[in-house]
């Protein structure tokens, strides 16, 4: 896992601060638990404001939102993640990560904080389940009495389900 | 094409562009020069001194870069240009044939620099090219002073070309050893090297025993001449002499000069041991020198009477045809003196004053100008996010709105020049064209005259490049199959010579480039009996209208069988024509008379960068429509409305029945409305099919900046894009030709909506 980690800290693009980026996640709500991706990949959190919805897409990025004149897609996360579908509200965000020079927005039920974790505070994921949501998870974060599911968001977005996206779309 | 091996640097890279700048340049003016020339007898000065630096031009840097084989072959053609120069030959098709053959070898060895680096690696077709140049300037001397040169020479780009021969000094000699020379070049020189010294020995034995017969003279004569360049370019000095020798020796026998008698034969078939002992020893990595060196070439010097200066590479009186061009002479010259009549009729001075319209250039990097359209693309989209924010709905603010109005002024203009920096003219394609007619009404034994108009007219720069091929296509499928040979037009009582005129012009906001032939024009049975014949007609085609019938040879699988003339090695055919004009969103029209001609015409959208579409509403959701796509827009009667046992919605309009597409469905939103009648229909089409768009309003037109959709969703079908409005909405683009496929599967897989 770490490796992993390395690998992507040497081929994505340079931070003058990643060493301060390292070990802090962002956290935000889906349903009943918390999850965080790590900052560096973040590039800025907006409220949710008309999306735009795109035909032939599966369920799970089936739309675009206009960011300051770009044009990203968004993701629904709980779609992604085979969750029940819940009715946006005012704190319904869009975290907008970038990553393989693509940004994304992912859309989230509420955004929380910023939150340092230490790589001696992450367990590894568990390995018995490999369904659906599992395999993006990267690590199980312990911040105090809590555990936040610490996600891999390379994984979120470039998993072999995306490849129905290019089959679909043609 | 991918740089493998030695990256090559910036100089080269620049060296390559410019070359290529002014290799197309030549070309036309070359044509022009001899059309000029047969036509007044004279040669035109300004053209012959403008091609003629032009190759100096070439010359020079290429040896300043150490491009030897690309300075040998400039050369020798400044050489024979310099001959019209002075006004010590006429110019005929025959020298422009040769000198467009050079031109063809330099670009040759210009992608041979852009791949590896240097030119080495085809010294023996250069090798060639320049043994046609050097013996069509012996012809023209016929043996006054030697002003020929020979195969190798010194990189010296102070060479003021006036013909004036250097002679070859071992110095020369060493200089060019200064060429890297890599293992696959000194593979290759082996391996060829082989060869032809394997021709001369065949070549001598056939002679001794039978010695009257000289035909195996002239492949000996040629293989050791060839041997001999190589041997120079590859630094070869001994080697080089001694061929040199041998080749001499040869002369003289061909010229009947010597005798090949017992004594002479042997003689030189040792010589040729000797360069194969040498060749050997160059395989094994030694260095080729040949022993006793001076006394071989003593010895072959006695053989040959009357020595002439050592770099002579050819002999002043060649009496046999040797090269393919002199064929020509022999055929009763049309080309010329045809010219004569037409040219006289359609083409005036202005032709051959065809300015160099002399404007300062820089030259920028593609992608910087990609970066600064991109720019301007958002900055319009941020002025109007700003200035029609929904934040000012309601405000009465005249100030603001003063310099709102002033600001808009300002993009728009910026964005008008930032669009205006990607364009270059066509004259740039079109005038390729002209060698290219030049060539296929040569091969296919017709007379055509081709017209160029509106070669000022700009397009993008990405638009040229993609309509280049498209266009060498439609102009070769017209002299090859579109105009008949002089025979049948004089029957068929037209003039001798075809014409076909190439024409570019501006109409609304598109390029219509138009091909426009006086041949034989499209036969529809033909073209009918064709399509049904690959299956690509259902039934008998008997209701199909003419465009449909001649837009059947678009389609893959029709390409006839006849194709078969490559002249740029790339075979393509018409639907590669058509799917690189639609990949630039462009449209191809044709018209046809029997027996009077076809008009070809392509309409390419001024720039990729904007659109005008026209704005609909479904539902919430904003669409845009591409204008040029829309037919029309109707209110629906509900009386002409055809419902089919699958559920599939057909519309009666006027005397057509369209399919029915409900936007709402396709994009699943909700609509205003459900009912047609209720909403509106707009009629979009593509070629010659269309289709009905539901939708709930028609806001207006609007000019469109495109967006693509990020990559990550890649291409959706039946969008092409989006764009952002106003109040930061994103629209859709819609794909009519898309829409339209889906409704036609739609109905053929029976699927309700």
């Amino acid at each position: 896992m770490s490796k992993d980690k390395e690998i992507l800290d040497d081929t994505l693009y340079d931070e003058d601060d990643e060493d301060t980026q390292r070990d802090k996640y962002l956290t935000f709500q889906l349903g009943d638990e918390q999850y965080g991706i790590e900052i560096r990949h973040v590039t800025e959190v907006v409220g949710l404001q008309k999306i735009t919805s795109v035909p032939d897409m599966p369920e799970f990025v089936k739309s675009v939102i206009n960011l300051r004149g770009q044009v990203i897609p968004v993701m629904d996360v709980r779609t992604r993640f085979r969750m029940p579908a819940r009715e946006y509200d005012d704190r319904t965000c869009v975290v907008v990560v970038n990553i393989q020079d693509t940004a994304i927005g992912l859309v989230v039920d509420e955004v929380e904080e910023v939150l340092d974790v230490p790589e001696n505070q992450i367990e590894p994921p568990p390995r018995i389940s490999q369904r659906a949501g599992s395999r993006f998870i990267q690590g199980l974060g312990k911040v105090g009495e809590t555990v936040k599911i610490l996600l891999d968001v390379n994984k979120l977005l470039f998993t072999e389900e995306l490849e129905i996206v290019g089959a679909a779309a043609e | 094409m991918e740089a493998v091996g030695a990256p090559i640097d910036e100089n080269l890279r620049f060296f390559i562009a410019e070359c290529r700048e002014m290799i197309d340049d030549v070309e036309p003016r070359l044509i022009e020069l001899e059309q000029y020339s047969s036509e007044t007898g004279e040669v035109d000065e300004e053209t012959v001194n403008l091609i003629f630096r032009l190759f100096h031009s070439i010359k020079g840097s290429a040896g300043f870069l150490g491009l030897e084989t690309i300075v040998d072959v400039t050369h020798n053609a400044e050489t024979l240009l310099d001959l019209f120069r002075s006004g010590r030959s006429k110019l005929s098709a025959r020298h422009t044939d040769v000198l467009c053959r050079t031109c063809d070898m330099v670009l040759a060895l210009l992608d041979q620099v852009e791949t590896t680096g240097g030119d080495s690696g085809m010294e023996s077709q250069a090798g060639e090219v320049t043994r046609n140049l050097v013996e069509m300037i012996a012809r023209e001397e016929k043996g006054g002073e030697a002003s020929e040169r020979g195969a190798v020479r010194a990189a010296d780009p102070e060479e003021d070309g006036d013909g004036g021969g250097r002679p070859e000094t071992a110095e020369v000699i060493e200089e060019a050893l200064e060429l890297t020379l890599t293992p696959e070049m000194v593979q290759r020189f082996i391996e060829e090297s082989d060869e032809q010294l394997e021709r001369v020995e065949q070549a001598l034995l056939a002679l001794e025993k039978s010695p009257d017969k000289i035909e195996g003279l002239e492949e000996a004569f040629r293989s050791l001449h060839s041997f001999k360049g190589n041997c120079g370019f590859m630094g070869q000095a001994d080697l080089e002499r001694l061929s040199h020798g041998a080749e001499n020796v040869l002369g003289a026998i061909k010229d009947g000069r010597l005798e090949a008698g017992k004594k002479n034969i042997p003689t030189l078939l040792y010589m040729v041991d000797v360069l194969r002992g040498a060749i050997a020893e160059i395989s094994n990595q030694g260095p080729g020198q040949v022993e006793n060196l001076p006394m071989l070439c003593d010895m072959l010097n006695d053989m040959a009477p009357a020595p002439v200066q050592e770099p002579k590479a050819v002999r002043a009186e060649i009496k046999e045809p040797e090269a393919l061009w002199l064929l020509r002479e022999e055929e009763p010259e049309p080309s010329p003196a045809a010219e004569k009549e037409s040219v006289a009729k359609t083409k005036t001075a202005p032709m051959m004053k065809s300015r160099s319209v002399f404007r300062q250039d820089i030259r920028v990097d593609l992608t910087k100008l990609d970066q600064l359209i991109n720019l301007v693309g958002e900055l319009v989209i941020a002025e109007s996010m700003v200035t029609r924010n929904p934040d000012l709905a309601g405000l009465e603010m005249e100030n603001f709105d003063k310099a709102t109005n002033h600001l808009d002024k300002i993009v728009r203009d910026l964005q008008d020049v930032a669009l205006s920096v990607r364009m270059i003219p066509v004259a740039g394609i079109f005038r390729k064209m002209i060698r290219l007619v030049y060539d296929l009404s040569a091969r296919a034994s017709k007379k055509v005259n081709l017209t160029l108009l509106g070669e000022d007219t700009e397009i993008d720069k990405t638009v040229a490049e993609l309509i280049a091929d498209p266009l060498v296509h439609l102009v070769r499928n017209s002299v090859d199959h579109a105009i008949e040979t002089p025979d049948e037009r004089l029957a068929a009582g037209k003039p001798e010579t075809g014409q076909i005129t190439l024409e570019a012009r501006h109409e609304g906001g598109e390029v219509w480039i138009s091909i426009k032939d006086d041949g034989r024009g499209l036969n529809r049975e033909k073209i009918l009996a064709r399509g049904i014949e690959r299956g690509l007609v259902p039934g008998d085609g008997q209701g199909m209208s003419d465009a449909e019938v001649y837009d059947l040879i678009f389609q893959p699988g029709f390409s006839t069988a006849e194709q078969v003339t490559d002249v740029s090695g790339r075979g393509v055919g018409m639907d590669v024509v058509k799917k690189n004009v639609e990949k630039i969103k462009g449209h191809v029209d044709v018209t046809t008379q029997p027996g009077l001609g076809t008009v070809l015409l392509l309409r390419i959208p001024l720039t990729l960068a904007i659109m005008e579409g026209m704005l609909v509403r479904v539902g919430s959701n904003q669409y845009t429509i591409p204008l040029l796509s829309i037919r029309e827009s109707i209110r629906v009667d509900q009386r002409t409305v055809i419902r089919t046992m699958d559920g599939q919605e057909l519309i009666k309009v006027r005397e057509e029945i369209l399919p029915v597409m409900r936007l709402h469905d396709l994009h699943k939103i909700k609509p205003d409305f459900e009912q047609l009648h209720e909403g509106l229909l707009v009629i979009v089409e593509n070629r010659a099919d269309a289709v009905a768009l539901f939708v709930d309003e028609i806001l207006g037109e609007q000019q469109a900046v495109i967006k693509g959709l990020s990559n990550y969703i890649g291409s959706v079908k039946g969008v092409t894009g989006c764009t952002i409005l106003g109040d930061g909405q994103i629209s859709l683009i819609l794909d009519c030709g898309g829409l339209i496929k889906k409704a036609m599967a739609q109905g053929r897989s029976a699927t309700v909506h």
